[in-house]
């Protein structure tokens, strides 16, 4: 007999199959005391990692922007200061102008 | 599940922030969640880390929860894509080491003996036996098949009920139960545990 005749032979595999499905789906696991405890504790700890980050963000934003704002400032300043050097103005009063500006 | 006030103002509570109130509802579905994954894990701590799992998803989509239907089928498909999830990603990660190699060796070899001796002697076979035979078998099942197999087969759900719960359309759930438990029943064979 093949195993393929075997699987088939009615009340043999399938009817054991079926004593062993009846068997296992008495077996009910259930956790250790405590376990709302746990949940609310994982809960309460992510809650706290999202906060913190929350606070840390907003924590930075105020010195990253105040650093953007310095780069852009000297990007722009050192632009505008060797446009002035390489530039033929000559007036004074323009040049005074131009460096007002900058600062 | 008794004495539990109105789940709809328990949920206002918890979404409001108040997580204690999450707790009323933990320890009401503890059980019912526990059963349902006990299946599918095969160790405690992996059943523990399961059960947790399913109502840390279900606090975070407490949300989207609109009343419709009950609130217990809710928790339910909840925890039935949490496990699929799991087996998905177990399935995933499976990367066997020469050391595991050499205990699921030792572990079929023993699984191969209680089977043997079970179904010389008909004898009624333990509870936690024959999970650990089915579980260890399934594991060479696809976690679709896994799925079905549990809620169909340990669980007793009809086809209807499983289309329910997953989402899957009922002839795709006939199909893959038949498949699902012609292989089985081959593994099983192989295992020595059927003959």
């Amino acid at each position: 007999m093949t195993m393929e005749d075997k699987n088939n032979k009615p009340g043999n595999a399938d009817e054991k199959l079926d004593a062993l499905f009846k068997a296992a789906s008495d077996e009910i696991w259930n956790p250790m005391d405590g376990f709302d405890a746990r949940v609310l504790a994982r809960i309460e700890d992510e809650q706290e990692s999202r906060y913190s980050f929350g606070t840390l963000a907003w924590k930075i934003l105020p010195f990253a922007a105040a650093a953007s704002i310095l780069i852009a400032i000297a990007a722009f300043g050192g632009e505008s200061l060797n446009s002035i050097i390489n530039s033929e103005i000559t007036d004074p009063l323009a040049i005074e102008s131009m460096v007002t500006l900058i600062m | 599940m008794t004495d539990l006030p109105d789940i709809n103002i328990i949920i206002k509570r918890i979404v409001k922030g108040d997580t204690d109130a999450f707790g009323m509802i933990v320890r009401e579905y503890t059980a019912m969640v526990a059963a349902m994954v006990g299946r599918y894990a095969r160790n405690d701590a992996d059943r523990e880390d399961l059960s947790q799992e399913v109502f840390i998803r279900a606090y975070r989509a407490l949300v989207k929860f609109r009343g419709v239907g009950s609130f217990e089928g809710w928790l339910r498909k909840i925890a039935v894509y949490t496990c699929l999830d799991w087996l998905r990603k177990k399935k995933h990660s499976e990367t066997v080491s020469m050391y595991e190699l050499e205990r699921e060796k030792g572990e079929c070899i023993e699984i191969k003996e209680i089977g043997a001796v079970e179904s010389n002697l008909e004898a009624k076979l333990n509870s936690a036996e024959a999970l650990e035979i089915l579980q260890k078998a399934m594991e060479s099942l696809s976690p679709e098949e896994h799925l079905v197999i549990v809620l169909k087969e340990l669980e007793g759900r009809s086809i209807h009920d499983v289309s329910q719960l997953t989402g899957w359309s009922e002839s795709n759930i006939k199909v893959r139960a038949h498949r699902a438990r012609e292989r089985l029943k081959t593994i099983l064979i192989n295992m020595g545990v059927l003959k």
